[in-house]
């Protein structure tokens, strides 16, 4: 009985590395594609922010006039590429469409409704608040704990999904109005 | 009958067929191994040419934005494949268990979360024998229920029912347990009659760093449970963990403790690459090794170890493929008590299973929805054979071939039509034939209703076909049990209904009816011939009939801090022998069934991080008929508790109560002396998490 369990036990081992082997010669040829997982991750944050801009309210006088179209600006190095310019063209927020602009650093900025901070700009981020004050700008960023620095809408990943925080507080004091539906998703910091 | 447990004993056949048939059996491994190695090698070349050539196209921006934030939110960003299927648009009864349901019950072991379906009939026989069936015939050889783990199957083709005690995961890390009642046989093949049970393990990434859990108690008496997951290269993530415990006594209807105390230690990995999002690569596997101490008498042995390899390859949000191997080894080593004139022994049963599997899901025409694979699974059965329980061929090779095909489509914007069948090639029976037939309809925005009718077929196992008891004494008595080589298939044509819907996001309902039609269910035909006593009894397939009921499931939000989950079900069953045929139980030795049963589990998040969960159950009497005279086990109700307090998520002390209701009940088996009853019990543990 116990030489059987000893010859059952060294088959075992080498069924096991048979398994195993196989298995790796499988594996191999995926490691090759390492690249594009980054690029579906950004294409979830754009569609995300254009739920964004679906339920959130700016008040009138952010804009110059009535037909003036909604501004989705990004600053810093660009993670989107063209993603972003094709998830927004021919949308349109009520009567307004959506323009795509870039600035690469804080001298460039101009008025706008939303802005992505990049990551690239995690050092400079106190000056981005100082330069935006309390204009209806909404701050967008993926940047480590975004929302608890007094960005406004902060993206996080939990258990390999997307998920975001919002910043209460800094929404307040851009005037903007988030709808229930994007609160309840949330996860909601600075509550007034 | 005296014992539903079978005696086995020594009947010796000529050895020279068996050597022949081992040096057959070696070249066939061989041969075997070497086909296994070419497709695999011709998958992976595949797999480049493949990969080659393959556009970025997973889920395109277009298709994204047509998704609701909601159910963006749900899907894995980095192993994007599959468009969200909530539960609410299934065409079956399921129910998941969710890891956070695990957590707060005290469940510690896969029989207790198993409780958490309300589908689902558990009961504890001893303290490391379970019975567990869906919608009836939760025999003590129950066998109409498939079980994975993984998609690594885990029934044993001895009796096509599960060794509960042998199998165990770390329960931290499993994701999900789906329980699906109801006829599973299109997708999952034979045995799959009444129901399936999936149990899924979070993948290498979401379990990452340490994981430390120890305790103790008066059942459960010490465990310890270790995990590390880290990385081993970009987007390759790993897990190690190893856990034991050591459970006492149960005891007998007199409160006497029996001695039936057991230990197990378990180990294992898993390593996830998920480097790009049309290719995910799995490897997994694990080792245990248990002994038990029987209540007749004698040490018993649990051990086996498995590896398996998955490879998920993505063309697009409807479409992928999947290809699936595995390899695993069980034995178990179980003393058998005399049968006076026969000596004790101890019966033994080496299982070697290979397993291959390939599957492709794809849309056609835009409104189909087409998923089709085909297996292999060939078994290597080695039992030695003890006085009193005998398998004949001792050492025993099977082949079983299967190919499905499911189409669902879409007839409306809200109507879906499925329609698909497996067909399986077995070495007893040849081919079977599986089909199955759905229509769903979400009728409102979170309203659907659902209608099924399936064919399923539980194939023989080898106590149908291939066993025998001896007695000992001489002939014509030599035999107690026999198997009957015209042993067939038992089918079941089940129809079945159901009503699903939410109220908000706060709760949700769900609503299952059934009629089982079976045939050819497994009987135990005397032998008239036989003077005074009608033995050999032969393993026969006189029984039919039909069972019929509901299962009622509800979660409730009552509170923001209070979640109500609860069921109930209702199960009538009425199966008789086919006229002109005999049965020694008169159709009552298939089934051991509560008609009624309910239970609640209240989770409460209080202050200062406390979380309390409370389980109250009821089970009506079971009708237990493996006896000289029809023996009942009393209904009982219930309680078991979690106390813990979370204080971050990173540590946690909890307590647990189980039973607490009464000192001890039974829950299962014939009364009398070999009875045993449930204790109750309670144990402390501190998990830690870096």
């Amino acid at each position: 009985m116990l030489r059987r369990l000893t010859m059952m036990r060294g088959s075992f081992a080498k069924r096991c590395t048979i398994v195993i082997i196989a298995s790796i010669c499988i594996f191999r040829s995926s490691i090759a594609h390492a690249q594009t997982s980054k690029e579906v991750e950004y294409r979830f944050k754009a569609v995300y922010i254009l739920n964004f801009l679906q339920f959130v309210e700016w008040p009138d006088s952010a804009f110059p006039n009535q037909d003036a179209p909604i501004v989705l600006a990004v600053l810093g190095e660009d993670p989107f590429g063209k993603v972003l310019d094709e998830t927004v063209q021919s949308e349109k927020i009520g009567a307004r469409s959506i323009v795509v602009k870039r600035f690469h650093s804080l001298g460039e900025f101009s008025p706008c409704q939303v802005l992505f901070v990049s990551s690239s700009e995690k050092e400079s981020f106190h000056s981005v608040l100082r330069r935006i004050g309390d204009s209806s700008t909404l701050t967008v960023s993926d940047m480590d704990d975004f929302g608890g620095q007094g960005g406004g809408i902060g993206f996080f990943m939990d258990n390999n999904k997307l998920r975001f925080e919002i910043n209460m507080q800094a929404l307040k004091v851009a005037d903007l109005k988030a709808s229930s539906k994007l609160l309840r998703l949330a996860r909601v910091i600075n509550p007034i | 009958m005296n014992e539903s447990r079978i005696c086995f004993s020594e009947k010796e056949q000529p050895r020279l067929a068996a050597r022949r048939t081992s040096l057959h059996r070696n070249i066939l491994h061989r041969r075997f191994e070497t086909l296994v190695f070419c497709m695999i090698f011709f998958i992976a070349f595949g797999a480049e040419m493949r990969s080659a050539t393959m556009g970025a196209d997973t889920l395109s921006t277009s298709e994204l934005k047509k998704i609701s934030l909601e159910d963006l939110m749900n899907i894995e960003v980095t192993s994007v494949s599959k468009s969200p299927e909530k539960l609410s648009e299934t065409p079956s009864a399921i129910q998941v268990i969710t890891a956070d349901e695990i957590r707060r019950s005290g469940a510690s072991s896969i029989p207790e979360a198993l409780r958490l379906a309300t589908n689902l009939d558990v009961a504890q026989k001893n303290s490391h024998d379970w019975a567990i069936s869906a919608r009836g015939f939760n025999t003590d050889l129950s066998n109409k229920l498939l079980v994975m783990i993984d998609g690594r199957t885990v029934y044993s083709p001895l009796y096509s029912g599960v060794f509960w005690d042998a199998q165990d995961y770390e329960l931290q890390d499993i994701d999900r347990i789906e329980v699906i009642s109801g006829p599973g046989g299109t997708l999952w093949g034979a045995n799959a009659v009444n129901g399936v049970i999936n149990i899924i393990t979070k993948s290498a990434k979401e379990t990452q760093g340490w994981f430390v859990s120890a305790g103790g108690g008066s059942e459960l008496q010490d465990f310890a449970d270790v995990r590390y997951g880290g990385i081993l290269a970009p987007n390759v993530f790993f897990r190690a963990y190893g856990k034991y415990f050591n459970r006492g006594d149960e005891v007998a209807a007199n409160g006497d403790d029996t001695s039936d105390s057991w230990k197990k230690g378990q180990g294992g990995f898993r390593i996830d690459a998920a480097s790009s999002p049309n290719n995910n690569i799995t490897l997994q596997g694990d080792y245990y090794s248990g002994t038990e101490n029987q209540e007749t008498g004698g040490n018993g042995k649990v051990s086996g170890g498995n590896v398996l390899s998955r490879w998920t390859h993505t063309i697009s949000s409807e479409s992928d493929i999947k290809v699936q191997l595995y390899y695993d080894h069980t034995y178990l080593l179980s003393p058998k008590p005399a049968a006076k004139p026969l000596p004790a022994g101890n019966l033994t049963d080496g299982l070697d299973t290979y397993d291959v599997d390939f599957q492709h899901r794809f849309p056609l025409g835009g409104i189909n929805r087409i998923i089709w694979g085909f297996g292999y699974r060939r078994t290597h059965d080695v039992v030695g054979n003890s006085p009193t329980v005998v398998f004949t061929p001792s050492v025993l090779n099977q082949n079983l071939y299967n190919g499905f095909l499911q189409d669902e489509l879409t007839l409306q914007e809200d109507l879906f039509f499925t329609l698909g069948s497996k067909i399986e090639h077995n070495d007893y029976t040849g081919y079977e034939y599986e089909p199955n037939a759905r229509l769903q309809w979400n009728f409102l925005d979170q309203h659907t209703l659902w209608t099924a009718v399936s064919r399923a077929v539980r194939t023989p196992s080898r106590i149908d076909h291939d066993f025998s008891s001896p007695t000992g004494l001489p002939a014509p008595y030599s035999y107690l049990y026999d198997a009957g080589t015209n042993f067939i298939s038992e089918t079941v044509i089940a129809y079945e209904a159901g009503y699903r819907f939410q109220i908000g996001s706060e709760a949700s309902v769900s609503l299952s009816a059934f009629y089982n039609d079976y045939k050819n269910v497994r009987s135990l035909t005397p032998t008239p011939t036989t003077p005074i006593l009608p033995i050999p009894l032969i393993f026969n397939n006189n029984l039919e009939g039909f069972t019929k009921g509901f299962e009622l499931n509800a979660n409730v939000q009552a509170l923001d801090w209070w979640l109500l989950r609860g069921g109930y079900d209702l199960l009538i069953e009425r199966i008789h022998v086919k006229s002109g045929s005999s049965d020694f139980t008169n159709g009552l030795n298939e089934t051991a069934d509560p008609q009624q049963q309910f239970s609640i589990h209240s989770s409460m998040d209080l202050l200062h991080n406390i979380e309390l969960d409370l389980i109250p159950r009821w089970v009506d009497e079971l009708h237990v008929n493996n006896g000289p005279t029809p023996g009942i086990v009393a209904s009982y109700f219930e309680l078991n508790l979690q106390l813990g307090w979370r204080p971050g998520k990173r540590f946690e002390i909890s307590l647990v109560g189980e039973n607490l209701l009464h000192p001890r009940h039974p829950e299962y088996g014939y009364p009398g002396l070999g009875r045993e009853e449930i204790v109750r019990s309670g144990y402390g543990q501190i998990s830690y998490s870096l």
